[in-house]
């Protein structure tokens, strides 16, 4: 799975990988979503009712204790 | 060549994942659509694994409050976080959370979410919330997104979403990004007659629109091709003319072809003699395209409705484009029944073009002579076929002759039941052509069936044969 990379699709220089290319501009996204979702979510904590703002802490601070081993997902 | 468009559909699917790529990488050409795929998916795992945790435990906790306070909860999140929370949602669920949402809403995730996990949840929102969503995807241009889930809406959705979607070519632009096009052929029979033809007409006069009225056209089935490829020319030629130059200019004759094979016969006269065609190297392009995509099938529609000048351009084309193809072109139209067609092209050569056509190799198979004969029988081109037969190799000739003697001379019999045409050359080289015969059986057989031919073929064939010093038929006249 490789692209030649240059004008008109013509190779003009070694070829590079392109699925390669890709999963580093993936990686560049899901961090850059990294960062949109703790964003969005200090937003929606600023603008939740108590109901909304418990769900969230519920899904965080079990998502912190899933992360820190604790597997209550099961 | 129609991968390229396949291509270009899962790039710019890529590209609403991770963003736009460098243009260098989406004119390339060595990838194929499934690996790039496979990469956007590989992509949408990614993302979905960010706070991926948070997120189940999110929807847990969603799933325990009212339903007006989950919609709530919803439009708290936000686009984004919806977007994410949606795998770990009973499809149910966000069927009724989605109901009080409003369209912005809607559309906005759709933008975010994974399009795999949108296209599960699909049948279990409203048809004119999906309706609204797509038009107003569509208002913002994000064919993309709003074209992946077009193939998954229930009947309603779509007739719905026709209603509101007004802009024709958009239309196209969504199925071009459908994830399973072969489903495309059931969304058009949902389509009125009036309004199908309209897309038809506004992809064939937007030029931008070709490359995806192309796309549409070869992933229906023969029926609607057959309407859109006659739709588009009893419309105005001159579009199909330079829809043709478009797919010359960009290596996309496969659509073209298998569409052309769909056309009227009065439709296909027109076609063939469009300017597009006249030029030389176009036609190049088409015979290499028919070839390398295996449709030369394909041609031989169009080989018919030309007229003689034409067909001599294209039996001059094929025959400096090399031996394969010629073989490809000849094994084509002998499967097909259309050995006349081969006749036919070698009746506009010279008769140098002729000598180097009969030197191909498979002019020396009984399988191929053999309909040649017939066809020339059937379709009265037995001037032609003596032509052709005396350019063949000695072991072509041999062989021929052998045929036309064999089963007691039965072809040959059939064949003289088609001579008024022939001229004393051709007559000339029948004779000589017979005259290849060595077996004592095979000249018994045409003796044979000569001696109860007409005085006049049988007067010509001995006076041929004696001037020629061959003694073919010696037997007397009874």
């Amino acid at each position: 799975m490789t692209f030649r990379h240059g004008d008109r699709g013509v190779a003009t220089s070694p070829d590079v990988d392109f699925a390669e290319v890709v999963r580093t501009q993936a990686q560049a996204r899901r961090d850059q979503q990294a960062g949109e979702i703790e964003a969005e979510l200090d937003r929606a904590r600023q603008r939740m009712s108590l109901l909304g703002r418990l769900a969230l802490g519920l899904g965080a601070r079990k998502a912190v204790s899933a992360t820190e081993g604790a597997s209550d997902d099961r | 060549m129609i991968a390229k468009l396949q291509c270009q559909a899962e790039l710019d699917k890529l590209a609403a994942v991770i963003g736009p790529l460098d243009p260098h990488w989406c004119r390339a050409g060595e990838v194929s659509a499934d690996d790039i795929r496979a990469l956007r998916y590989e992509a949408l795992d990614e993302l979905a694994q960010v706070q991926g945790p948070m997120f189940r435990r999110l929807a847990k906790a969603a799933r325990f409050l009212p339903r007006g306070k989950a919609s709530r909860l919803a439009l708290d999140l936000g686009p984004l976080l919806t977007a994410r929370l949606l795998p770990h949602l009973n499809p149910l669920l966000v069927g009724r959370l989605a109901r009080p949402l409003p369209v912005e809403f809607l559309a906005d995730t759709t933008l975010q979410a994974d399009p795999r996990v949108l296209r599960t949840l699909v049948a279990h929102i409203a048809p004119d919330q999906l309706a609204a969503s797509a038009a107003h995807l569509v208002q913002r241009q994000c064919y993309v997104q709003a074209g992946q889930l077009a193939d998954v809406l229930t009947p309603p959705a779509i007739r719905e979403s026709l209603t509101l979607i007004q802009d024709d070519v958009a239309l196209l632009r969504l199925a071009f990004y459908m994830e399973q096009p072969e489903k495309l052929g059931d969304i058009i029979r949902l389509i009125d007659n009036d309004r199908l033809n309209r897309i038809i007409l506004a992809g064939a006069t937007d030029r931008s629109a070709w490359p995806l009225l192309l796309w549409v056209m070869d992933q229906v089935g023969q029926d609607l091709k057959s309407r859109i490829a006659n739709q588009v020319l009893s419309r105005d030629p001159a579009v199909l003319n330079e829809l043709i130059e478009f797919a010359d200019q960009n290596g996309l004759w496969g659509p073209v072809l298998r569409a052309l094979g769909t056309l009227k016969a009065s439709h296909r006269r027109i076609v063939v003699h469009l300017a597009a065609l006249r030029n030389r190297s176009t036609l190049e392009h088409l015979i290499r395209a028919a070839y390398d995509e295996e449709l030369m099938a394909h041609t031989l529609p169009l080989v018919e409705a030309m007229n003689a000048d034409f067909q001599a351009i294209v039996a001059n084309t094929g025959l400096k484009m090399g031996g394969s193809i010629l073989e490809a072109f000849v094994r084509t139209a002998i499967q097909e029944n259309r050995a006349d067609l081969v006749l036919t092209l070698a009746s506009r050569l010279q008769d140098s073009e002729l000598e180097e056509l009969a030197t191909l190799g498979l002019f020396t198979e009984g399988f191929v002579l053999r309909p040649l004969i017939m066809a020339a029988i059937v379709s009265g081109q037995v001037a032609t076929l003596v032509r052709f037969a005396k350019a063949l190799s000695r072991r072509g000739q041999a062989l021929f002759a052998g045929l036309l003697a064999g089963d007691h001379g039965a072809l040959l019999e059939r064949m003289l039941n088609r001579t008024d045409a022939l001229a004393g050359r051709d007559w000339r080289n029948l004779v000589s052509v017979l005259g290849r015969l060595e077996a004592p059986e095979q000249l018994a057989s045409i003796a044979e069936v000569v001696q109860w031919q007409s005085a006049r073929t049988y007067d010509t064939l001995r006076n041929y044969a004696e001037n020629a010093g061959l003694a073919l038929f010696r037997s007397r006249r009874s």
